[in-house]
């Protein structure tokens, strides 16, 4: 008696590869989407290193990036947007106004003189801050 | 001749007409997008921060008691320059010092005192490097002293 089979297996000839593209185009997605959250508020600089401090978040943060300027001497960036002292001081009370429980965290280059920084925290305190986040980087 | 629109299925095919589509690559996906996803959280991270006070000009109401009877912190403006050879020197807590020396005082006068009972103030001039003024305050923090603010030198 003859057996036919049901299933005649025939072996695959090549790789399918479409997974193996679906996968990597995910990646290069994902990569994209969480660099760009991530640097959206967080400027590229270097912060000064601290061995003690916390590393607890905060819900509501105004993040303000000082950034060393070979021309200006520093400038202020807060949202990508780059803005003056002043507009520093109203950015802040409204937003402290919207949200009382905010936390301004200042993020200053290593390399800048504190007279580039201190306006900013004048603005901060001007503003009505009572206390800020100096932003640094753990270095036991 | 084929018979109207019948067609000879291949293995593949009868095994998605019978058990459905492969499932197996699409939870390969979600995967690798969770595991990048976990490993591109985890290289960005947390920052870490100093907590700086701004106490607003005429600082004798910096220290708000609760209990009229207690003693106010013991208040040090610790005056930071630059003198002649560039370097930050500290003024405040006795002579001028180099910014090491200034560790060890201060870590002297946290042990002394506690965690309350000293306000230190930093009061940098604007030639001082900022990375000193962290430094500064991140020596308060490490001898244990939590009431640390930053003032304007230039502000009486």
């Amino acid at each position: 008696m003859r057996r036919r089979l049901l299933y005649t297996a025939r072996p695959f000839g090549d790789v399918n590869v479409t997974p193996l593209i679906d996968v990597v185009m995910c990646m290069i997605i994902f990569f994209l989407i969480v660099g760009k959250m991530a640097a959206d508020q967080r400027a590229q600089l270097r912060l000064p290193e601290t061995s003690t401090g916390s590393s607890r978040p905060a819900q509501d943060v105004l993040v303000v990036n000082i950034l060393a300027d070979t021309d200006r001497g520093a400038r202020v960036i807060v949202d990508n947007e780059q803005i003056g002292a002043e507009q520093l001081g109203l950015l802040v009370r409204a937003r402290l106004a919207e949200k009382p429980a905010t936390v301004v965290q200042v993020r200053a280059s290593r390399e800048l003189a504190y007279g580039a920084v201190r306006p900013v925290l004048e603005a901060c305190r001007a503003a009505g801050v009572p206390s800020l986040r100096l932003a640094a980087e753990h270095a036991p | 001749m084929t018979r109207g629109t019948l067609r000879r299925r291949g293995a593949l095919d009868r095994w998605e007409l019978r058990f459905g589509p492969n499932m197996t690559p699409m939870v390969d996906v979600v995967m690798v997008i969770l595991i990048f996803y976990m490993a591109a959280t985890a290289l960005i991270g947390p920052e870490w921060f100093l907590r700086t006070a701004l106490p607003s000009v005429g600082a004798g109401a910096v220290a708000t008691l609760d209990d009229p009877f207690a003693l106010p912190p013991a208040r040090f403006d610790v005056r930071l320059s630059r003198d002649a050879a560039g370097r930050t020197i500290a003024d405040g807590l006795g002579a001028a010092m180099s910014l090491d020396h200034l560790e060890a005082q201060l870590g002297l006068l946290g042990r002394d005192a506690g965690p309350s009972g000293v306000l230190i103030l930093i009061a940098p001039d604007d030639a001082v490097p900022y990375r000193d003024v962290v430094r500064v305050h991140d020596s308060c923090t490490r001898a244990g002293i939590t009431r640390v603010g930053i003032v304007d030198a230039a502000a009486p």
